[in-house]
């Protein structure tokens, strides 16, 4: 009975030819023994017979046709896809690219833009001696008339940025800047004056008559307020600098708002010479010489402004060397240096102007 | 000296015939399959290549036979229709997949044994519950299946009772578990070898071998209630 069983096991693969001969021999030895055994093998290829007899049907006649519609069918839809898939991306490829190229060229122009603007607006280092009083204010105004006798006295006040830390963006400082611009605002207007008077005049003794008569100025700062936002104008003394003045008067180009990012580290110099533009060229070189990067360099009207990032170690080099073309104007001019560089911005200032000055200061 | 050769050659051929033919009953020669793998690679690289018209060549060389094992799985005319319609276009899309390690009908019927398989299920076990009814036999021409008369001259009784006995063959079928049904198509009734069947099948050639005898089994236990006797 076992026998027959695994006799069995071995009919399908018998049937189909699939046993080697060793075994094949063992099934026929045992079929010729087991009539129960030969019964079902010959049922078995019965049902084969029957099943390989089976006619072959005949497809529906439309089949091919249908088939062949329906694949060119999917050949326009794969075309359609291929189409909106691929053919944008031959365009999409170089506007992306073209794209990409112009965001990179527009940030890298509004970041030189803004840095021109920023090294031409911010000067942190000023802000304090702007809320002190009204005469230092004032004083400062005139400074490049007083600078030689004043230096050895003033030049710590002016200089040192410690009453208030320049561009210390704490709330502490947010909260002092109101009174603060509103005492600037009050010196305001008998500070601008002078400053004016470059802008309206820039020969010497008109200069001198306007500033000497301060109900004049007073309306000039009026008339002048009008134009800007007050608050602006209160900004702007609070910084109390007069080239920033100059710079606006010069340039006319009306302010970008104060700008948060100010350079932690600012030096400013102030220069004079009889050829700003000159002048202007011979501190490129040596800013350059010095290892300085980003050197900037814009003109006004007789005021010349180069600016830069130059190592902090060179920075005292860098003042020896420029006494050296020109006559340094220390009042106007601090010397911070950061940790590793600083931004340092060079005003030339044509010396036709100090005499516009001097008798202001006297 | 050029007799000796053509003489060696005939022995070679004869030799390798032999070694090759297959039992009585299968209708393709392994030969033969190699002729047509040799025939399909050429149009099968033109559809890889882009070429969407050799597919047709390919279409009318194979739909027969994939038609008959549609028609055999799924036990119903339309449905075997569709079925080819189905694996002919999934063919067509993933043709470019196809690396030509099996041969490329192996391939093709895989396909189309998928799609039937699919289709009885979406039919549920419709021809399972539903055997064939032997009162209303469906008719041939247009409503039904037309199958190939085996002779011309066979007289019109004959044929009806062949016909007759044909459907009682495709209801016991239909009747089968569904894998049962797949391996007897394609054993039995196409022909394909185990190795064919292992690859259409994805199925390990001991398995097929298992599944084969109690499908055959399953099968005779259906037709001898069908047919009385064998």
């Amino acid at each position: 009975m076992r026998k027959c069983r695994d006799i069995e096991d071995r009919f399908t693969a018998y049937l189909d030819g699939y046993l080697e001969t060793a075994e094949r021999e063992i099934v026929e030895e045992h079929l010729s023994r087991c009539p129960d055994c030969l019964h079902k093998i010959e049922d078995l290829k019965r049902i084969r017979a029957i099943l390989a007899d089976l006619d072959e049907v005949d497809p529906p006649p439309g089949l091919t046709a249908k088939i062949l519609s329906r694949i060119h069918e999917e050949e326009k839809t794969k075309a359609g896809i291929f189409h909106r898939l691929f053919f944008p991306l031959h365009i999409k490829i170089p506007v992306q690219a073209l794209a990409t190229v112009f965001v990179v060229v527009l940030t890298v122009y509004v970041f030189k833009s803004t840095l021109h603007e920023t090294a031409n607006l911010e000067r942190p280092s000023a802000a304090p001696p702007a809320v002190e009083t009204v005469p230092d204010a004032a004083k400062k105004q005139a400074a490049p008339a007083v600078k030689k006798e004043a230096q050895p006295g003033r030049r710590p006040g002016s200089i040192s940025p410690k009453p208030a830390p320049p561009a210390t963006q704490t709330p502490k400082k947010e909260a002092a800047a109101p009174p603060a611009t509103a005492q600037a605002t009050d010196t305001a207007a008998q500070a601008s004056p002078p400053v004016r008077a470059y802008k309206a005049a820039p020969h010497p003794a008109p200069a001198a008559e306007r500033a000497s008569s301060p109900e004049r100025h007073t309306d000039d700062y009026l008339s002048y307020s009008k134009a800007p936002p007050a608050p602006e104008a209160g900004r702007i003394k609070t910084r109390g600098t007069v080239m920033e003045e100059k710079g606006r008067a010069a340039g006319s180009a009306p302010m970008a708002p104060a700008r948060a990012s100010v350079p932690d580290v600012r030096s400013r110099i102030t220069m004079m010479s009889k050829d700003p533009r000159q002048t202007a060229i011979q501190v490129k070189t040596i800013m350059r010489s010095l290892g300085a990067t980003g050197i900037d360099e814009s003109a006004a009207d007789n005021v010349a402004t180069v600016s830069g990032w130059i190592d902090a170690a060179a920075l005292k080099e860098l003042m020896a060397r420029l006494k050296e073309i020109a006559s340094v104007d220390e009042r106007n001019s601090s010397l911070l240096s950061g940790p590793k560089s600083s931004f340092v911005e060079i005003a030339i200032r044509g010396s036709g102007n100090d005499d516009a000055v001097k008798p202001v200061d006297r | 000296m050029e007799t000796i050769a053509l003489i060696w050659h005939n022995i070679i051929s004869l030799i390798a015939r032999d070694g090759t033919k297959p039992l009585a009953g299968l209708s393709h020669t392994k030969e033969g399959r190699h002729e047509n793998r040799d025939e399909d690679a050429q149009y099968v690289a033109l559809c890889q290549g882009g070429e969407p018209a050799a597919f047709e060549v390919l279409v009318r060389r194979h739909q027969k036979r994939m038609f008959n094992i549609a028609y055999r799985m799924t036990g119903n005319y339309e449905d075997a229709g569709d079925v080819v319609q189905e694996a002919f276009l999934s063919a067509y899309r993933t043709i470019k997949h196809f690396r030509g390690e099996a041969m490329f009908s192996t391939w093709l019927y895989g396909i189309v044994v998928n799609h039937a398989r699919n289709r009885m299920r979406q039919t549920g076990s419709r021809s399972y519950h539903e055997p064939v009814s032997l009162d209303d036999p469906p008719a041939g021409g247009e409503g039904g299946p037309a199958f190939d008369p085996p002779s011309r001259q066979t007289p019109a009784l004959d044929v009806l009772v062949r016909k007759e006995t044909q459907e009682k063959v495709q209801g016991c079928i239909n009747g089968l578990e569904k894998e049962h049904r797949e391996i007897i198509v394609l054993r039995d009734i196409q022909g394909f070898s185990y190795e064919e069947i292992t690859g259409m099948l994805g199925i390990p050639d001991g398995t097929v071998k298992s599944r084969l005898s109690r499908a055959r089994n399953a099968l005779k236990e259906g037709l001898k209630k069908a047919l009385g006797d064998l």
